[in-house]
């Protein structure tokens, strides 16, 4: 089990570590495109990687991950820089392998993990990330049949 | 190139507090001008579709949150504010709420306006939104539960009052009424504004309020308003930043936050409830609610509540192999909302333009929750519930009283157990000192002639259990005194 020291200093290395990707990726010829993507395609990685933890389905994962960076890359611009602050960090801090190149098993532990965590910043970014991947992941029609939903009532 | 105009008072802020103004200006023979930040909506953008809708009506698409992302303060940001999202219920000021603050915060004889002038208004505000109590074939199956659990243990419990008029059932009150049954103020003053002269201008964000010779100057982006008086009705969280931009609200502009949070409750039946249709909160069991001259608000109520899948799905923080097979018994399922009016514990700054929620859980506020997610819990298995979970991460499934006492063992750290407001109270508290209120007993920002307040800021504590009538009422108080 982790020390609370070691915790904090990959807390920490996250956080230099976000700040050295957005100078290298996130304003660099990988950065985002102008107005179609909130995100790099870095961010992404982590974004799709997130998403399908917080779903535990890959395929869902890149569904949701598309939908929530069309949403941040317009009406949800004035928050897109928090939430890729918190993928940062979900990318980088944390003991071993880049959060994006875990399995699908390894990331939900590692989005469990963040969620109990004692460290508040991890459940706050484990939250986050798992409240938009389920509520993008819910709205769309197709998911509703699981749940006996029969939709809205304007339109038919 | 900027639009100009010159009117006689601006109103900003199309909610609660700024429509109620603005109606009555206008219909008192002012000229109005109403700025409403986010967009001019009505019955025939409402899709009951949830991604759409909270990004169409929501502030930040229904993600805005405090500053640990422990608590979703859920606020309109459209035409009407938060009345077109909100459940619709009527719940006017105590007597002795307003007692604790004559006593406690300064309002002494309150420029002579008593108790019965504050009853009137309250029941001004609640014939303009057409309010009366739900009807028992209105209150639907799930809420039906919570009601005959909290009868099965003897609590006091009661049929809530609305602003609803034809409802039909759809249940979805939180995205935007299709049918115009629900009287949000676009619908119950906005239309009257506009009727006696008022402009209505949406999409126009208020920057700051300037000074000129004999009036202010509103503007925005894009746009300027000159006008003799200006009316912040911004909401609690919004209004502190606009005088901000402005220089004006002194030490306490931004602090002396409540934002009474909310905890949910989940039950599972055997049989289907269909939360999801019909009036989503038509119950509230309020035997715990504490009212009195001495600590205002306290206690705690418990009141139905419903969400469509990807509100429900988003509020659930266990492990997918755990929530699918919740989502799957969706139709079976009941909900609720643990409301626990607290004491102001935080406060409202601003970054970059935008406001930054600070908020601390205190112990005996905390202490409380779990007091009030045990009744509810109990209340659901007195009602056949087959299984009850509290939505927070450790939680463990309940199925008798002998797992109800696990809650008290439940980490609730900031966002260990998801949590909602929207009642967020107290930024700009009205009261006679400068040094501890932001805005006098004549609603004017203190040191200025022209700028007022009004709207749930004002409030030095939690003024209600939902704040719409509070809020309207204070509108209906400041327009008689200058009408």
């Amino acid at each position: 089990m982790q020390t609370r020291r070691q915790i904090l200093k990959w807390t920490g290395l996250g956080g230099v570590a976000a700040a050295v990707g957005w100078q290298v990726w996130g304003k660099g010829t990988g950065g985002p495109a102008a107005s179609s993507s909130a995100f790099a395609p870095w961010q992404m990685a982590t974004l799709r990687a997130a998403c399908a933890a917080a779903l535990a389905d890959e395929a869902a994962g890149i569904a949701t991950a598309q939908d929530l960076d069309t949403h941040f890359a317009g009406v949800g611009a004035q928050v897109a820089p928090d939430f890729a602050l918190a993928l940062a960090v979900m990318e980088f801090g944390h003991a071993g392998r880049r959060f994006s190149r875990l399995s699908l098993d390894e990331a939900g532990d590692v989005l469990d993990d963040w969620a109990r965590s004692r460290v508040g910043v991890r459940r706050q970014i484990a939250r986050a990330v798992r409240d938009a991947a389920r509520f993008t992941w819910f709205s769309r029609e197709e998911t509703w049949a699981a749940l006996d939903y029969d939709g809205p009532w304007v339109g038919r | 190139m900027t639009r100009h105009a010159q009117t006689q008072d601006v109103v900003i802020g199309s909610g609660a507090g700024g429509a109620v103004l603005a109606a009555r200006l206008a219909e008192g023979g002012r000229g109005v001008v109403l700025l409403e930040e986010g967009p001019r909506v009505s019955r025939l953008d409402f899709t009951q579709r949830e991604g759409a809708m909270y990004s169409l009506l929501y502030r930040d698409a229904g993600g805005q949150s405090s500053s640990d992302g422990a608590i979703s303060v859920m606020q309109g940001r459209c035409l009407g504010g938060s009345t077109t999202i909100n459940m619709g219920d009527v719940v006017p000021i105590e007597d002795a709420v307003l007692a604790h603050w004559r006593q406690h915060f300064g309002w002494g004889d309150w420029g002579g306006i008593t108790h019965a002038d504050v009853r009137a208004a309250a029941e001004r505000a609640k014939r303009d939104i057409g309010a009366s109590r739900i009807a028992p074939d209105e209150v639907n199956r799930a809420n039906g539960l919570l009601r005959d659990g909290a009868k099965a243990l003897g609590l006091r419990g009661q049929r809530l009052e609305h602003n609803r008029t034809g409802c039909v059932g759809s249940g979805y009150c939180l995205i935007g009424c299709a049918y115009d049954a629900k009287k949000g103020t676009h619908l119950s003053h906005v239309p009257r504004a506009e009727a006696a002269g008022a402009q209505v201008w949406c999409d126009s964000r208020v920057d700051r309020v300037t000074s000129r010779a004999r009036g202010v100057t509103v503007h925005g982006a894009g746009f300027a308003v000159d006008a003799e008086r200006v009316f912040v009705c911004a909401g609690t969280i919004h209004t502190p930043g606009v005088l901000e931009r402005s220089g004006l609200g002194g030490t306490q502009r931004g602090r002396n936050l409540s934002l009474q949070p909310q905890g949910p409750v989940l039950a599972v039946f055997d049989h289907e409830v269909d939360l999801h249709r019909g009036i989503p909160q038509s119950f509230g069991v309020d035997g715990a609610l504490e009212i009195s001259a001495e600590r205002g608000l306290g206690g705690y109520t418990i009141e139905g509540v419903a969400g469509g899948p990807a509100m429900t799905a988003s509020l659930v923080p266990l492990p997918m192999k755990e929530l699918r097979p919740l989502l799957a018994l969706y139709r079976q399922s009941a909900a609720a909302l643990c409301l626990v009016p607290d004491r102001p514990s935080g406060r409202v700054t601003s970054k970059n333009g935008r406001p930054v929620i600070e908020y601390q859980q205190t112990a005996e506020w905390t202490a409380r929750l779990r007091s009030a997610l045990k009744t509810g819990a109990r209340c659901y298995l007195a009602a056949g519930a087959t299984a009850v979970r509290i939505p927070a991460v450790h939680s463990r499934e309940i199925r008798s009283e002998a797992d109800v006492a696990s809650i008290d063992e439940l980490p609730l750290r900031s966002c260990d157990l998801s949590m909602i407001s929207a009642h967020p109270q107290g930024t700009c508290r009205m009261g006679p000192n400068p040094e501890s209120s932001v805005v006098d007993m004549d609603f004017r920002v203190h040191g200025s002639d022209n700028v007022f307040v009004c709207d749930a800021s004002l409030f030095p504590t939690t003024s209600s259990t939902h704040t719409m009538v509070p809020v309207m009422t204070m509108a209906h108080l400041l327009a008689d005194s200058l009408i």
